[in-house]
């Protein structure tokens, strides 16, 4: 369950960038290495709990599921797999390489194409009013 | 409108990891980072460990981290080093800040190896290093012979692996011969400990194995 961690992370990413663009989010995309031990279930239930009642509410999490590549050290044959669980997939062995699967990155997040402009909508939502 | 941004989300920890591996460094200490499931024994061989350190004149201590409670660092003063406990509240490994805090309140002169305990799980700690120089990870026979193949990235990812509780060989059905061929395969060059927390048997060569590292970083 560090997966509250790291949707914590992940919002602390995106709002930096929301904030510095001055737009609302929309999505986050993150890359996840079936390594890094993520349950994809569970990093979607935190990522809905840490951002409910703020400023990201309602934005989207995207997981990009990148795949652990291995070199077998026995065969050399190359193995793919989404999850932490690899063997060679042509002669069984666990002596491997591991190219990748670790991965744990923001990649990037959709805004909102019309700048939040605090002012102006607060005058439309006024005129709106009357 | 899409804003590219390409940053680790383990940045933050492993920014801290590195600023506790520098810090390490500076006082010539040591670090090793113990994992293993709740229950495997982390503590009792750490009780063992630093006594036997401190028989050699080498003064250890010990980072707990625990979910709550403050036992496991109580048994490691009663056993004579200094510890620090860390309470999580509920978070299920350590990160590098929380490591970072602790160090920060520790008096780190004068200290030859720290050891870090994580909290007691093979799964979450897995993706947090801490800034130690090995990171151990401990299982022992009650737990099953097929561990290794159970938590592969915990295995794999370790410096050193620990069989603990090798005194209930013959009382359990578990083979070492398989946990330690499993073990292997995972991870060909993580050095294999047999130790008894109980007895003792096994721990004069792991505290071998510390300071021989030990002196080799020095060197």
């Amino acid at each position: 369950m560090h997966e509250y961690s790291i949707a914590a992370r992940v919002a602390e990413i995106v709002r930096a960038a929301s904030r510095e663009h001055n737009r609302r989010v929309l999505s986050a995309t993150v890359a996840v290495g079936p390594l890094s031990m993520v349950v994809p279930e569970l990093l979607y239930e935190a990522w809905a709990s840490v951002t409910a009642n703020s400023e990201l509410a309602g934005a989207e999490l995207r997981i990009e599921h990148v795949p652990v590549r291995a070199v077998c050290l026995d065969c050399g044959h190359e193995t793919e797999s989404y999850t932490p669980f690899v063997e060679c997939a042509s002669c069984g062995s666990l002596r491997l390489k591991l190219q990748s699967g670790h991965e744990l990155d923001v990649l990037h997040a959709d805004l909102e194409d019309a700048p939040e402009d605090a002012s102006g909508d607060c005058a439309a939502a006024d005129r709106h009013r009357q | 409108m899409r804003v590219e941004l390409m940053q680790g989300i383990l940045g933050d920890n492993n920014a801290a990891a590195r600023d506790n591996r520098a810090l390490f460094d500076e006082h010539g200490i040591l670090a090793v980072d113990v994992m293993g499931g709740p229950g495997c024994g982390k503590t009792s061989i750490l009780e063992q460990v630093v006594r036997e350190l401190r028989r050699r004149g080498i003064t250890s201590k010990v980072i707990e981290g625990d979910v709550a409670s403050d036992n496991d660092a109580r048994r490691i003063e009663q056993a004579g080093a200094e510890a620090f406990q860390i309470n999580t509240g509920g978070g299920c490994h350590l990160h590098a800040g929380m490591v970072r805090r602790a160090l920060k309140q520790m008096d780190l002169q004068n200290t030859h190896v720290m050891f870090i305990e994580n909290v007691g799980n093979l799964v979450c700690p897995t993706a947090f290093r801490l800034g130690a120089h090995f990171r151990f990870v401990v299982a022992s026979p009650p737990e099953g012979d097929d561990k290794p193949q159970k938590y592969p990235v915990a295995f794999r990812d370790a410096e050193g692996i620990i069989l603990n509780k090798i005194d209930l060989l013959g009382h359990l059905p578990f083979d070492a011969e398989r946990f330690w061929e499993l073990c292997t395969e995972l991870n060909s060059s993580a050095p294999q400990f047999s130790v008894s927390s109980t007895t003792g048997e096994g721990i004069e060569g792991l505290c071998d194995w510390l300071l021989e590292r030990r002196s080799k970083r020095q060197a």
